[in-house]
C-alpha cells in the first residue's frame, strides 16, 4: 500500500485512476492542478506523485521541478495528451526534468498499474 | 541584344549585350528555355507563340513592358525574324531586343493626354474591350486578347469565358443605360481553356442608334488572388493545427477514462459473456479514436519526428517499389528519381508515408480511366536557398478549384464515406512543414493534379545569407511558419525587396552580429526574441542603427506587456498576425 497524489484536471480520468488504484488497496490523494497538489503534497504523506502535465494554475512540468526541490527521493510518474513546449514533447521534458515513468495518453490500465507498484515496491 | 532560339524553343546563342543588360550568363542560357529568364507566366503570355509564329516562317515584331530584374520594368521592342540554316526548313528564329524605354519616355513628355491615353490602351497589361448586351466583343485591344486568348477578327462572346462565375454576364444582361460596375476574382475560362482570375469594371452607355454598349476594362489578378489566397490558406492551417492539437490532448484523456473503466469492467465479467464482447468492441473503438487523434497530432506538428540526414531520392525509389505492385493496369508508371546528391534532414517513415499517400491519391484520381503517373526528383534553388523537391504528377479527374484550398486541411476529402478519412494530405502537410519544407499543388480539373513536395537540402556549410547587396531594401524574415515565410517572402520579392528567411534562432544571433548593415528591415516573430537577441536589439551601440525592427506578435495575446512597452520604447514597429501583404507593404 503507498500514499499516491494523483494530479489531473480532467475529473473522470481522475475518478478512474483513483478507483483503480483504491482497488489495489493504495490510498489515494487527488488534486485538480499543481497549486492544490502542492499544498496537498506539504500536509499528508506521500510516496508517489502521478501529474499530468498540461493543468491551469500551475502545470505538471513546474509541478515536477518543485517537487524535486523539496523531495528529491519522491517517484514521479506523468502522464500527457500530447503537446509541446517549443520543440521539444511535453512527456520527454518531464522525463529530463526527472519523472521516473512517463506515459501518452491513452495508456493501458494495467501496464499504468504496474509501473507504479514496482515503483512504491523498491 | 540579339539571342538565337532553336525549333526545341531553346537559346541557341545570346550575344553580350544580351547577357550584359540582362545581368545573365551565355553558359546559364544556351541549352535552355527563355521561360528560365522571362518567367513562365511571361513565356506562355507574351513569347512562347511569337517564337512558334517566326519558326513558321513569319516575322513578327512587337513592343512590351518586362520587368525581369526587378528594379522596375523597361519597354522594349522585341523582332523575332525566322532564319533557315539549310534551305528547306527554318529552325531557328533570330531574336533582336531593344529596349525602347527612354525613346517611349522623350515621345510622352510631349504627347497630348489623347495621345497618352492611346499609348496606355496600347501597352498597359489591361485589355480593354467594348461588347453588347449579349456580350459579344465589338471591340477591344491588343492586351484583351492577350489575356482572353480570344482570337480577334473572330464573334467573340464574353458569355463563353464567364461560365463559372456569372456576376459579370448577368449584370450587363440586365443593366440599365448610365450603370458602373466592378467585379472582383472573377474566375475566366481563356479561349485556350486556361483558368485565370480576373477583375472587370465596366460602365453601360448607349451607342448612336440607341443600343447598349459595355465599356470595360479586365485584369488578370490570377498571380494576386493566387498570393493571397496561399497566405489566407497558410493562416488558416496554422490556426486549425492549433485546435486540432488542443482538441487532440483534450480527447486522448477521455480516451484513457473510457480505457480505463473498459479495463476494470473486463476484469469483473466471464469471458465468455456478451458483455464482455461490447467491451471489448468499446475498447477496438478507442484503438480507432486514437489513430485519428495521433494524425492530428500529426497535422498539428505536435508530434516528434525522428529525424536524420538522409537521401531523398532512396525513400522515394522505396516508396514508389512498395506501390509499384498494386498500380492496375490501365495506369503507367513513369518514374524519374536521379540523385540530388545532397541530403535532407527528415524522419524516412514520415516521410514514407508522404510519398505513399500522395501517390495512393494519384491512382485514386485515375482508377476509372487510366493515365500516366509521374514521380521524379530533382534539386531546385530559390532565393539561393537549396531543396529537393519531389514531383508527383497524375492525369486523373484533378482538383476542382473551388476545393483546392481546402485539401490539406484535415477531415476532407472527396472520397466516398468510409473510403478515406481525410487525415492523408493534413498529415503529409504537417509532417513536411515540420521539417521546414512546403507541399504544394497545381491542378486542372479534367487533366490531372501536380503535387510538388519541397524540403531544404543540408547545408554544405553554415552559410546561410543571401545574395549579394542589392538595389532594394534587404529583408530579413523570422518565423516559425516557413510556408508562412516564404509565401510572403515570394509576394515582396516579386516587387523587387530581397528577402532573407531564417527559422532558427541561433542563426539569427550570429547573422545580426556578422553582417551589420546587411538587413534594412527585420521581420521577427515574438517567440523568437530571447533575452540575448532583444538586448541585441535594443541597447545602444550594439544594434545596427539603420536596421529597423518589426515584431510579429501571434494572433492573441502577446505575453508581457511591460515588456513590449519596451520594445515599443525602442523604436520597434509591432504588428499582429494574421499578417497581411498590405500591412506589411505599408510597413516597409
Amino acid at each position: 500500500m503507498a500514499g499516491i497524489l494523483l494530479v489531473e484536471d480532467n475529473e473522470d480520468l481522475r475518478a478512474m485512476l483513483k478507483e483503480s488504484l483504491e482497488k489495489r488497496r493504495h490510498k489515494i490523494t487527488e488534486a485538480s492542478n499543481g497549486r492544490e497538489a502542492l499544498n496537498k503534497f506539504k500536509s499528508g504523506v506521500t510516496d508517489l506523485v502521478i501529474t499530468d502535465l498540461l493543468m491551469p494554475e500551475q502545470d505538471g512540468i513546474g509541478l515536477i521541478m518543485e517537487l524535486r526541490k523539496i523531495k528529491p527521493e519522491i517517484k514521479l510518474v506523468a502522464i500527457s495528451g500530447g503537446g509541446k513546449v517549443g520543440p521539444s514533447n511535453y512527456l520527454d521534458v518531464a522525463m529530463t526534468l526527472g519523472a521516473d515513468a512517463v506515459f501518452p495518453k491513452p495508456f493501458n490500465l494495467y501496464d499504468f498499474i504496474e509501473e507504479i507498484e514496482n515503483l512504491v515496491d523498491v | 541584344m540579339i539571342s538565337i532560339i532553336n525549333d526545341r524553343l531553346e537559346y541557341e546563342h545570346v550575344n553580350e549585350a544580351f547577357c550584359r543588360n540582362l545581368k545573365t550568363d551565355k553558359s546559364e542560357m544556351v541549352g535552355k528555355s527563355p521561360s528560365r529568364l522571362w518567367g513562365d507566366e511571361t513565356y506562355r503570355d507574351k513569347i512562347k507563340d511569337n517564337i512558334r509564329r517566326s519558326l513558321n516562317g513569319e516575322e513578327v515584331q512587337y513592343r512590351a513592358y518586362f520587368d525581369i530584374s526587378g528594379e522596375g520594368g523597361r519597354f522594349y521592342e522585341v523582332t523575332y525574324r525566322p532564319f533557315r540554316s539549310d534551305r528547306k526548313k527554318v529552325n531557328f528564329a533570330v531574336v533582336e531586343t531593344r529596349d525602347v524605354s527612354s525613346e517611349i519616355d522623350d515621345r510622352l513628355e510631349d504627347a497630348g493626354k489623347e495621345e497618352k491615353y492611346l499609348f496606355m490602351e496600347k501597352f498597359l497589361p489591361f485589355g480593354i474591350f467594348s461588347c453588347d448586351r449579349d456580350s459579344v466583343v465589338i471591340d477591344a485591344n491588343h492586351a484583351f486578347y492577350n489575356i482572353t486568348e480570344l482570337e480577334s477578327g473572330k464573334s467573340n462572346r464574353l458569355s463563353d469565358l464567364f461560365s463559372v462565375d456569372q456576376r459579370f454576364i448577368s449584370f450587363i444582361n440586365s443593366a440599365k443605360h448610365g450603370e458602373a460596375g466592378t467585379f472582383g476574382q472573377l474566375q475566366m475560362k481563356t479561349g485556350k481553356d486556361q483558368e485565370l482570375f480576373t477583375r472587370i469594371s465596366c460602365y453601360i452607355r448607349k451607342s448612336d442608334d440607341g443600343e447598349v454598349i459595355v465599356d470595360g476594362i479586365l485584369e488578370d489578378t490570377t498571380r494576386e488572388v493566387i498570393m493571397e489566397r496561399r497566405l489566407y490558406q497558410s493562416h488558416r492551417l496554422e490556426t486549425l493545427g492549433t485546435l486540432a492539437g488542443g482538441v487532440a490532448h483534450d480527447f486522448n484523456t477521455i480516451l484513457t477514462t473510457i480505457s480505463g473503466y473498459s479495463d476494470m469492467a473486463l476484469s469483473e465479467v466471464e469471458i465468455n459473456s456478451s458483455v464482455y464482447k461490447y467491451i471489448m468492441r468499446l475498447k477496438s473503438a478507442v484503438d480507432k479514436a486514437e489513430n485519428i487523434i495521433n494524425q492530428m497530432l500529426v497535422f498539428s506538428k505536435r508530434f516528434d519526428q525522428q529525424l536524420v540526414d538522409l537521401e531523398i531520392e532512396d525513400v522515394l525509389s522505396e516508396a514508389v517499389d512498395f506501390l509499384s505492385s498494386s498500380i492496375p493496369e490501365n495506369i503507367n508508371l513513369e518514374a524519374d528519381i536521379k540523385p540530388v546528391n545532397r541530403s535532407v534532414n527528415a524522419d524516412p517513415t514520415q516521410l514514407f508515408r508522404v510519398f505513399l499517400n500522395i501517390m495512393t491519391n494519384a491512382l485514386h484520381a485515375m482508377k476509372d480511366q487510366g493515365g500516366t503517373l509521374s514521380v521524379c526528383c530533382k534539386k531546385s534553388v530559390i532565393d539561393n536557398r537549396e531543396f529537393a523537391d519531389v514531383v508527383i504528377g497524375d492525369t486523373g479527374s484533378g482538383i476542382d478549384i473551388s476545393i483546392i484550398d481546402r485539401i490539406f486541411e484535415p477531415f476532407f476529402t472527396t472520397k466516398d464515406v468510409d473510403k478515406g478519412t481525410g487525415m492523408g494530405l493534413a498529415v503529409a502537410h504537417g509532417i513536411i512543414t515540420g521539417i521546414g519544407g512546403e507541399i504544394d499543388v497545381a491542378s486542372a480539373p479534367g487533366k490531372g493534379s501536380v503535387f510538388t513536395v519541397r524540403i531544404p537540402l543540408q547545408h554544405k556549410n553554415n552559410d546561410t545569407s543571401s545574395a549579394g547587396p542589392q538595389k532594394n531594401k534587404n529583408i530579413l524574415f523570422v518565423h516559425s511558419n516557413m510556408h508562412l515565410s516564404r509565401t510572403l517572402s515570394q509576394a515582396l520579392e516579386k516587387m523587387g525587396y530581397s528577402v532573407s528567411l531564417l527559422s532558427s534562432q541561433t542563426d539569427i544571433e550570429s547573422i545580426l552580429k556578422s553582417k551589420p548593415g546587411e538587413y534594412d528591415i527585420l521581420f521577427i516573430s515574438i517567440d523568437f526574441v530571447n533575452e540575448e537577441i532583444s538586448r541585441h536589439l535594443t541597447e545602444p551601440g550594439t544594434r545596427d542603427r539603420d536596421l529597423n525592427v518589426v515584431l510579429i506578435l501571434p494572433v492573441e495575446g502577446n505575453g508581457d506587456n511591460d515588456r513590449l512597452i519596451y520594445f515599443k520604447k525602442s523604436g520597434f514597429n509591432i504588428i499582429r498576425e494574421p499578417l497581411n501583404l498590405r500591412d506589411i507593404i505599408k510597413i516597409i
